[in-house]
């Protein structure tokens, strides 16, 4: 009994994500903006603007990866690299509503625990990412379903089951929500010292998108801040990131050479560090908190 | 009615913010099914009492003992003893009263457990629509809370408050809200659940009700506790005279 009544704040927590009208308003919006951005692709592949274009062979490669279902691991790098936008506002709106509905009062005034507080908060922050993952598995998969009707290469719904595909489905649903839990954590830390929706959205948004540029114009104006470059987010998140694209891909903190030395395990570790120090970080922000 | 066991006591309890003291030294004691009323004006230091009782705030000096036990801040073993209604209403308005009570109630120890286990999920639903009963909204459990009305929301707050049982009941301005049927209920469900044994403390404007509603009062002044006693010991300094009497001469006096 003790053991299933552990659990319960858990499962109250993912209610409230799912139920959420934010989280349907976002999904919804990431799954219309994926579908689209797909048949972009699959558009312009169909239709080079320049006849000087990349080779057939680079082409019929692209191409290949606008195909139903073979193209769904490659869709999911939408996920891991766009998703963390909406992994940030979503996030930021699960743990700022607490505050702002004066619901963490109630939860703190009932005999919650602040640490449990915030761990339970990650899960339903975990959960949320991983709606977000599964959603662009599945609005990918649709929207490749479609490629054809603008000119994209037919459906070959036979690799469905083919273990190899299903091993990359995995392999890319699991770095997809790792990306978005991680950025989904972040928000966690800067919502709970904000104790605001908004104001922790745009840290989060801002982190997001000017990390890895600071980095980077840090790491050219002082030459000995090249080292710090392989501890930054940015960059392992890109490391991270390019597993699913099957080729180095540069983010705006790194050129090829720095990427080179980095290995995606060395990544994991360094991101799994900064995600514990997020989570501390949460707990000892909360555990300190006034409440009145 | 003699009250003999110490359920919650404050040692005095300070509240410094910013170099004003909002509570001075407050010590309150509440027994084992007595009701303590806590009176004074608005920035007497009632709330902000609840608050560090509740562990929402840190107090500057002093301590809160619940059952025995001295309770840091932060720490919520003792406090899952005690249930609470806090001023305002704090809920997720996209969920039904039922599933409040699930996500607020801290509901890990209702008797009962999972609910997707059928045999214990059964029980806690059960005691979620005895509590729902008991303030009067069993026939509203899967309405979404968006659509209830202020008085509503209240006795929902006190099915959170009552979900898991609890020893100790702290009621901030309980009757904010409440239709004059409202407070007579909440007067006699206050009283039914003190005869069973709860003790609660209760802040309140209504000298009325809390001179038919409590056992003891404490009436606070800037902070301090300028009058402390049994509710019939107060009103009966002078022949005729109710609380409302009373707590102004003290107030005038102090």
């Amino acid at each position: 009994m003790l053991v299933s009544t552990r659990f319960l704040p858990v499962s109250a927590e993912f209610l409230k994500v799912r139920r959420l009208r934010a989280t349907r308003v976002i999904l919804a919006a990431m799954a219309l903006a994926q579908v689209l951005v797909l048949m972009g692709i699959t558009y312009s592949l169909s239709n080079p603007a320049q006849p000087q274009g990349p080779s057939p062979e680079i082409l019929d490669q692209a191409r290949l990866m606008t195909t139903f279902p073979t193209g769904i691991p490659v869709a999911l790098s939408f996920a891991a690299t766009l998703g963390p936008l909406f992994a940030i506002i979503l996030s930021a709106h699960i743990v700022g509503c607490e505050y702002s509905w004066g619901t963490m009062r109630q939860l703190i005034a009932t005999g919650q625990d602040r640490t449990r507080y915030i761990f339970i908060k990650t899960a339903g922050l975990l959960l949320a990412s991983l709606m977000i993952a599964i959603t662009s598995g599945v609005s990918g998969g649709a929207g490749l379903a479609l490629t054809p009707l603008i000119g994209g290469m037919p459906p070959q719904p036979g690799a469905i089951m083919s273990p190899g595909f299903l091993l990359s489905l995995a392999k890319a649903l699991g770095i997809a929500w790792f990306c978005l839990s991680f950025y989904s954590l972040l928000t966690l830390l800067f919502t709970t010292l904000a104790r605001s929706t908004a104001t922790g959205m745009a840290a989060g948004l801002l982190f997001f998108f000017l990390e890895g540029g600071l980095m980077g114009f840090l790491a050219h104006m002082i030459p000995a801040a090249k080292s710090i470059i392989p501890y930054t987010i940015s960059y392992n998140i890109t490391i991270i990131q390019s597993l699913l694209e099957g080729a180095t891909h540069a983010g705006p903190v790194a050129s090829n050479e720095l990427l080179a030395g980095g290995t995606p395990i060395r990544a994991f570790a360094i991101l799994l560090l900064y995600a514990a120090g997020f989570l501390r970080g949460a707990i000892e922000i909360a555990r300190r908190q006034e409440l009145s | 009615m003699l009250f003999t066991e110490t359920v919650l006591r404050t040692e005095e309890l300070t509240k410094v913010y910013e170099g004003t003291t909002v509570v001075n030294k407050v010590c309150l004691e509440v027994k084992n099914g007595e009701v303590l009323g806590l009176l004074g004006p608005n920035g007497a230091g009632k709330t902000t009492i609840i608050n560090m009782i509740l562990g929402l705030t840190r107090p500057t000096r002093g301590s809160v003992e619940i059952l025995g036990r001295a309770v840091k801040h932060g720490e919520a073993i003792a406090r899952r003893y005690v249930g609470a209604v806090i001023d305002g209403v704090a809920f997720y308005r996209h969920l039904c009263a039922e599933d409040n009570l699930m996500a607020l109630g801290n509901v890990r120890g209702v008797p009962g457990g999972a609910p997707w286990n059928p045999e214990t999920g059964r029980a806690l639903k059960d005691r979620i629509f005895e509590v729902l009963e008991l303030v009067g909204l069993a026939g509203k459990a899967r309405a979404p809370v968006a659509t209830y009305s202020y008085g509503m929301l209240r006795r929902l707050a006190l099915a959170v408050a009552l979900i898991r049982d609890p020893k100790i009941l702290i009621l901030d301005e309980p009757t904010t809200g409440l239709d004059p049927e409202g407070i007579l209920e909440l007067r006699n469900l206050v009283r039914y659940l003190a005869r069973g044994g709860k003790s609660i403390l209760l802040s309140s404007h209504l000298l009325h009700e809390v001179q038919l509603t409590c056992d003891r009062v404490a009436i606070l002044k800037k902070g301090e506790v300028i009058a402390q006693g049994e509710v019939q010991a107060l009103i009966g300094r002078a022949p005729g005279v109710d609380l409302e009497n009373v707590f102004f001469e003290i107030l005038k006096e102090a």
